[in-house]
């Protein structure tokens, strides 16, 4: 007689309770009504699916835990916590405040901020100049000049930005402000940062620049 | 009803679908109530009957499918990408729990160990007391390969296909079966070494 792999029984024998027409596979050369066919003239085979069948059933009967300790009103009792852990996450993702974001994503306020400072320098620059017989325009006498000023003044702007940043950092080596998450010097003139203004930046900046005397933003321009 | 027929039916409705990925509360807390029980019981077998790693596993598993709910996409059904995410979790934290020694045995991947002694007298595992047997049971899935062991409770406890089954443990429909051959003679084995052959 054309016997099945006896291995075939175990898993034919997880079948019993389900109609398992899209897992016809599981039984690989044989259909689930081929198999009945074969136990209903061998003997041995039958047995054996039964043996196994037996057993599954009353391991699940058995199970592994006592199912029925824990009914409807713990069930209700456990989506309650369940919900009460979803809120908690919904409180505590809150959209982020463009006050509270990172200043390593201010590119735009620093260079802004940067080119402030470069116009503020060049305006003492201008005030404190000695008097002589002719007016001669900036460019004609910057070392630097050419044909394109605002882009000078944003280069020049950005040297000041890097001597100011130093001079304010020097004393206590920080940064600006306080706490984590605020740029070093090389998070400001990174260009990887992004666009956005940064109120707490530029303010940081100013009061910089508001603090130092004339003759030390002087001071600083003449080595450009 | 046939597989097909079973695995459509439990899919979730488009519209309920549409409705959690654009964050309704209200609507994932249905799903909640559905399938808190499958996920309970699955973390409670894995454990042997460890209660507040069940709640724990529940919890972070409705968690996290809330937080990615944009991933599930309805093309497989609910349940068994809950259990997925319970199912993993589980794994995780039993882990973490052996490394920290909370739990007795390490995770094992293999059928190294598994050794039985020999067999006693016959005695029918049927004819014990529902509790006698449930700790011989018990005893027999704790000594399962860590994938035997979830194979087995799946297949028994959620009724879910060979195929739902090799997604949740990340392995074939075939290996599936083999993982699930095995686990059943392995777990006969030990009933019969114990003396209440099944």
């Amino acid at each position: 007689m054309n016997c099945p792999d006896p291995d075939l029984l175990t898993l034919v024998a997880s079948l019993d309770s389900r109609n398992e027409a899209d897992e016809s596979e599981v039984l690989g050369d044989w259909t689930l009504d081929e198999l009945r066919q074969h136990f209903s003239s061998c003997t041995r085979c039958r047995e054996q699916s039964d043996d196994w069948s037996a057993s599954l059933g009353h391991w699940q009967e058995v199970d592994l835990v006592r199912a029925g300790d824990f009914d409807a009103a713990y069930f209700e009792e456990l989506a309650g916590t369940v919900e009460r852990t979803l809120d908690g996450l919904e409180a505590t993702h809150t959209p982020i405040k463009l006050s509270d974001r990172r200043l390593g994503q201010t590119w735009t306020a620093a260079m802004m901020s940067i080119a402030a400072v470069a116009l503020l320098g060049l305006g003492l620059l201008w005030q404190k100049a000695e008097p002589t017989g002719e007016t001669t325009p900036l460019t004609e006498t910057s070392p630097r000049t050419s044909g394109n000023l605002e882009g000078e003044l944003e280069a020049q702007g950005r040297e000041i930005g890097r001597q100011i940043l130093a001079a304010a950092s020097a004393g206590d080596g920080e940064g600006y402000g306080e706490g984590e998450g605020l740029w070093t010097s090389a998070d400001l003139l990174s260009p990887s940062a992004d666009d956005e203004y940064d109120y707490f930046y530029s303010t940081s900046i100013h009061d910089i620049v508001d603090s130092l005397e004339t003759d030390e933003v002087r001071s600083i321009i003449s080595r450009l | 009803m046939s597989d097909e027929e079973v695995e459509s039916a439990t899919r979730v409705n488009p519209a309920l679908l549409e409705q959690i990925h654009d964050g309704d509360r209200a609507a994932f807390s249905a799903l909640i109530r559905e399938h808190q029980r499958s996920v309970f019981f699955l973390s409670l077998r894995l454990t042997s009957g460890d209660e507040a790693f069940a709640r724990d596993i529940v919890q972070k598993t409705f968690l996290q499918a809330w937080t990615h709910r944009a991933s599930f996409r309805g093309e497989a059904s609910f349940k068994s990408w809950i259990l997925r995410i319970a199912s993993n979790l589980a794994k995780n934290e039993l882990r973490k729990a052996w490394r920290r020694r909370e739990v007795a045995s390490p995770p094992d991947e293999g059928e190294k160990g598994l050794s039985f002694g020999q067999p006693g007298p016959k005695n029918a595992f049927e004819q014990l007391a529902h509790g006698e047997a449930r700790t011989y049971l018990r005893q027999a899935v704790d000594k399962l390969p860590n994938q035997q062991r979830r194979v087995v409770l799946l297949r028994l406890y959620e009724d879910l296909s060979f195929k739902e089954v090799g997604e949740l443990c990340g392995i074939s429909p075939n290996n599936a079966k083999v993982n699930f051959h095995h686990a059943v003679k392995n777990i006969r084995k030990f009933l019969a070494a114990q003396g209440v052959a099944a």
